[in-house]
């Protein structure tokens, strides 16, 4: 075929040589990636973080095929067939992703890597392009995203503490978020990548490298999926939901629209057609008929996330957590006492934990908890943080916030934060 | 009581049966099989290269410590890699799970290493979730735990052992 050249702001010119790839890129459910944003509601915090899942699975497919490039380059063999699986597992690593990615499956319950392999597998386009190459392809594929394939170092180089997913969405993130810190050499690290036993190790030339991206990966992680705006607006966007869900389940949704029905009455069972067809942009519609809901409670919400009138974050001290439930009723109270029934409190405050938090920065468990990052040097194969104290260093923090959200006004628009902070605090003292 | 202690509830309840669990590998192993025997666990559990794993565990873990309510244990090895071992530190916090039903099983997991229950998980795993036949199950853990060469005799065992908890 006639190479299909794609102008990547992060790696400049994308060759695509093969056919079913460009296929693949063609099919319907490829393209539906358009629709749904990377870091799903990071914009509010950076205005720039508006790219989406289907250039993430480009990069990452790109950065498979560069991995797989320089294995060969050291002699590894590599049949035509277990790269055409790679390629294609990396490209469509992401195609399960609802709406808003990890919000969505918190509500209706379901899983994206599930929702992967459904379409990979289901009566989809994809399928079929998958199965005109090979009968066998779709199960390979979807062996690997799985992590059951045969050849193990291929799951390392998709899934893995050092992946190429992660090195793409690093550096992608960086760049449209716009800051620096999720920068690192991804190159050198490509370059240094070698087969150990089943996996995937990294010579010592190119730790350097490989200490930069666990570096960017610590930051971003603070500075940006981490980020107490943007998980304050997750929560807000979760309350919507939860409330439009509980309204339909009540049969008191009005403003409905015919395309969200089957989340609302099917969840994870939902058939896979109806499941393609949710993207971004259905949520922000279904927001924009919500805010002149005949539901108080779902109109106001909706409100505040299109004016961007956000929930106050206030960050809990650790030593205090174990106050948190008197706190809690504390809070209740108070908004009730400003207004809000009872039983709708729950949509106007709430706690965010770090397990709530998808993304995570490199960590060394025990062994055989979670495969660490091998590095090799002459002829000894070790973790990383044996030659790295700045790794051992940064694997060893465990540091966490807990961060309460609570609304800042009441129905009527009254401002009443710091009276709501004033009996936190009192409650952090114990009283 | 706390909604947001109450996330943990089971996992303290888990811990005050047990007394003690060595091992994080262990522990998120006897997490997956008792969610899997229908015990309330809230943590979601993929398949990762050592059997079912649940990031969400090994993070809730960090803040009982974290928050004091449990206790770890460090032990260094000379391999590197140290093992821990988790018990709780403060008895009650207000929180109460519920896994009286499933004690007996408790004390059977607690009693088994984690390379058995490693085993026993990823069996439970294709059995349960990938609904696969029990040849194509012993075919893939021959695939999957390669490095770990379990024998015959304990593939066996762990399917018989399934069978005994499942009535337990």
């Amino acid at each position: 075929m006639k190479p299909k050249y794609f102008r990547d702001p992060v790696h400049n010119f994308i060759v695509i040589t093969k056919d079913y790839i460009l296929k693949l890129i063609d099919t319907e459910e490829f393209q539906r990636l358009r629709q749904i944003k990377q870091l799903g509601t990071s914009e509010i915090t950076y205005y720039g973080a508006n790219h989406n899942r289907f250039s993430h699975s480009i990069g990452t497919m790109y950065l498979m095929e560069k991995a797989l490039s320089q294995l060969k380059s050291i002699g590894v063999s590599i049949d035509e067939e277990t790269e055409m699986t790679a390629l294609t597992a990396a490209l469509l690593h992401d195609i399960g992703h609802g709406p808003f990615s990890h919000i969505f499956e918190k509500v209706i319950g379901s899983d994206h890597e599930k929702w992967t392999i459904n379409i990979i597998l289901g009566d989809t386009e994809i399928n079929q392009v998958l199965q005109n190459k090979d009968r066998d392809l779709p199960q390979k594929v979807a062996s690997v995203i799985s992590k059951e394939y045969e050849h193990k170092y291929i799951v390392y180089l998709l899934s893995s503490q050092l992946d190429v997913d992660r090195m793409d969405y690093l550096l992608r993130d960086s760049y449209y978020v716009g800051v620096k810190y999720g920068l690192f050499d991804p190159d050198m690290i490509l370059k240094s990548m070698q087969i150990h036993g089943e996996s995937i190790a990294i010579d010592y030339k190119g730790l350097y490298a490989v200490e930069q991206y666990i570096h960017a990966r610590y930051y971003m992680y603070w500075q940006v999926y981490y980020h107490k705006t943007t998980r304050g607006y997750e929560l807000l966007l979760e309350n919507i939901l939860k409330r439009a869900k509980y309204l339909y389940e009540q049969n008191r949704l009005d403003k409905g629209i015919d395309i969200l029905i089957p989340v609302f009455r099917k969840g994870n069972e939902m058939d896979i057609k109806d499941y393609i067809k949710l993207n971004d942009s259905i949520i922000l519609y279904a927001i924009s008929l919500w805010r002149d809901s005949e539901d108080k409670v779902l109109r106001d919400l909706c409100n505040r996330y299109l004016r961007r009138d956000l929930y106050k974050a206030y960050e809990l001290k650790e030593d205090n957590i174990h106050h948190i439930g008197k706190i809690e009723n504390k809070i209740k109270e108070k908004l009730i006492q400003y207004g809000f029934e009872e039983e709708n409190v729950k949509y106007y405050f709430g706690i965010d934990r770090p397990s709530n938090v998808t993304y995570d920065y490199y960590v060394e468990g025990e062994e055989g908890e979670k495969p660490v990052i091998l590095i090799h040097k002459e002829g000894k194969y070790n973790s990383i943080t044996r030659f790295s104290d700045s790794i051992k260093s940064l694997a060893g923090i465990k540091k966490y916030r807990y961060y309460l959200y609570f609304t800042r006004t009441n129905y009527e628009g009254e401002d009443i934060t710091d009276e709501l902070i004033k009996i936190i605090k009192e409650g952090e003292g114990g009283k | 009581m706390s909604s947001f202690l109450k996330n943990y509830a089971n996992l303290i309840e888990l811990l005050r049966i047990s007394g003690k669990i060595e091992g994080r590998k262990k522990l998120q192993k006897m997490v997956y099989i008792l969610k899997n025997l229908g015990a309330d666990f809230k943590e979601d559990f993929y398949f990762h290269y050592y059997g079912p794993y649940s990031d969400v565990l090994t993070i809730e873990l960090e803040e009982l410590k974290s928050i004091n309510v449990i206790k770890e244990d460090v032990k260094e090895h000379d391999n590197y890699f140290p093992t821990y071992t988790y018990e709780l530190n403060i008895d009650d916090i207000g929180v109460k799970g519920d896994l009286e039903n499933y004690k007996e099983v408790i004390y059977r997991l607690n009693s088994e290493n984690s390379r058995f229950l490693e085993l026993v998980a990823t069996i439970m795993y294709f059995k349960e979730e990938k609904k696969y036949e029990k040849e194509d199950i012993i075919r893939k853990i021959k695939i999957v735990k390669s490095d770990k060469n379990y024998t015959d005799e304990e593939i066996k065992r762990a399917f018989d052992f399934l069978e005994t908890i499942a009535k337990d």
